[in-house]
């Protein structure tokens, strides 16, 4: 028997082996009583897994980081010694090589941080802005581009450098090429079968010590193109959007995630420490339509926010959402949590425009 | 904060795959869990952190066919639940491999030979699981069940030797 049949034959064995105990203890087993936070755990991986493995991450970066695997520096010990601004760079920036990925470790001083807002200024044809998300209490960004056909998506994501933080690249199958954009020192990494590109994503990481921010580009684009974007990334010189917030967060909650859709829409999660979560969503009143609807079956109780109609109801999850138009704005909002309708109707009430942030040129 | 460049899952028919593969696994997947953890909290732990690595690793369940992909998951729920409960036990189990190796001079089916795979010691058969099954290095399986690569090698081979006594002297065929 070749090593080839022994594997097959042990594969064999050992999946027979898992539905044998799996087939003897169907009927002795207990029922599995999924608890409400896990259902909507299952939920929020299905919408999402990648989001959903990253915010579940933190505590195996953890592990990684106890572990401390091999250690190397992106750049050379003579380049560091010559140049200051590249000591502070490498301060901040440290990759840990493991058999098939990289973890760039951010291990600089926290820092308070607004998020400018980048975006790519050259993108290939066809391609437009569909999702922005600010993520981690605002110090990473997302940014989605779409192509509307069947090409794969264009991520720009950017971070600040904070102590705890840190990025995972799988580099499975690539090879890294040391790269600059713009003056700045980074890395490209390029499937080494360009057929894969089909299906997966060169991708280019950088760093903008100034800025304190590392930058990461992802497309299915050979290395000129993916360089050609990277360098067109620049500060938006304008926000897309109005921005609301709710003023008045119930105990606890703090600002977990904005998500931007389509350049129109925008949904604002807050989160308490025990994973509840507060949404505010907002978008225009598209040809006198609204999208935020009670659903089928459910009674909905009028209520006033502001002087201003709005819908009331509750879910089966002891959730209330309250929906309502504001016609001077053109804007209609949905604000829906865990709470009784007298708190969620006074957190509604507290929903202000703030100021939008400065835009700068690059 | 962590972020995660994975190479799969970035498109929607990559998210339509792993929709199907938890529709189709998940009740399995939990009922293994908690056969092992006999806690209810315990076992949408391991739920979690099994679904950690599957998304992780999605390429490779890309690669696995329908007919192997429940037996994939729950052998990564069965590993992650062995881990939790390793943890609370706080203690190292003793592994008896010589009383496995004796039962093979007496098996002399398939069914027999899949029995004493069931027995196998915890570690041997997650070294085994983790290697054939999920195609994970020794580098990953030591760290993952915490034990050194010369022992992740030694419970591979000792497998690979008792399977290929067995399946010689019987006659067995993949």
């Amino acid at each position: 028997m070749t090593d080839q049949e022994l594997d097959a034959l042990m594969k064999k064995v050992l999946l027979d082996a898992i539905q044998t105990e799996e087939d003897s203890s169907c009927s002795e087993a207990a029922a599995f009583e999924a608890s409400p936070k896990y259902q909507r755990q299952m939920r929020l991986m299905l919408a999402n897994p990648l989001r959903w493995v990253r915010k579940r991450s933190r505590p195996v970066w953890k592990v990684i980081a106890q572990r401390a695997a091999v250690l190397f520096l992106i750049f050379s010990l003579e380049f560091v010694c010559l140049n200051p601004a590249a000591r502070a760079t490498v301060s901040r920036w440290i990759a840990e090589q493991y058999d098939t990925y990289i973890d760039y470790v951010y291990t600089g001083d926290d820092r308070p941080s607004e998020m400018p807002r980048y975006e790519i200024t050259t993108l290939p044809e066809g391609y437009v802005e569909s999702e922005r998300c600010e993520l981690g209490l605002g110090t990473m960004v997302n940014i989605e581009y779409e192509y509307f056909g069947d090409r794969n998506r264009i991520t720009l994501g950017y971070s600040y450098m904070r102590q705890g933080g840190g990025a995972i690249f799988h580099a499975e199958d690539t090879t890294m090429e040391p790269v600059f954009i713009n003056g700045m020192k980074g890395e490209l990494y390029l499937y080494e079968n360009s057929e894969d590109l089909s299906t997966r994503r060169n991708a280019v990481i950088w760093v903008d010590s100034d800025e304190n921010i590392q930058f990461d580009l992802h497309g299915s684009f050979g290395k000129s193109d993916i360089l050609r974007m990277a360098e067109s990334v620049s500060l938006a010189k304008m926000p897309e959007i109005p921005q609301y917030e709710v003023k008045n967060l119930p105990e606890g909650y703090f600002r977990a995630e904005r998500w931007e859709l389509q350049k129109t829409s925008v949904r604002v999660t807050y989160m308490s420490g025990d994973d509840e979560r507060l949404q505010l969503s907002y978008t225009p009143v598209q040809q006198g339509k609204t999208l935020f609807t009670v659903p089928e079956g459910v009674t909905a109780e009028e209520v006033s926010i502001h002087g201003k109609c709005g819908e009331l109801y509750q879910d089966g999850n002891q959730r209330s959402t309250v929906s309502w138009l504001d016609p001077k704005r053109n804007m209609e909002f949905s604000l829906s949590g865990p709470f009784e309708k007298s708190d969620i109707l006074h957190i509604a009430e507290s929903v202000s425009l703030v100021k939008t942030p400065k835009s700068r040129n690059s | 904060m962590l972020q995660f460049f994975l190479s799969a899952l970035e498109n929607d028919a990559d998210r339509r795959k792993f929709t199907v593969l938890y529709e189709r696994c998940h009740a399995q997947m939990e009922r293994a869990a908690l056969r092992i953890l006999k806690n209810q909290s315990d076992a949408e732990d391991a739920m979690q952190n099994a679904f950690v690595q599957i998304i992780r690793h999605f390429e490779k369940a890309k690669e696995i066919s329908c007919e192997e992909l429940p037996g994939w998951c729950i052998a990564i729920v069965r590993n992650e639940a062995l881990m939790i409960l390793r943890k609370k036990k706080n203690v190292v189990p003793l592994e008896d491999w010589d009383g496995v190796a004796e039962d093979a001079d007496t098996t002399s089916s398939y069914q027999e030979l899949v029995g004493l795979f069931t027995r196998l010691p915890e570690t041997y058969r997650a070294v085994l699981e983790m290697k054939i099954l999920l195609g994970y290095t020794d580098k990953e399986i030591a760290r993952y069940l915490n034990i050194s690569e010369t022992a992740v090698s030694t419970r591979a081979n000792r497998g690979r030797v008792l399977l290929r006594k067995i399946a010689e002297k019987e006659g067995f065929q993949p």
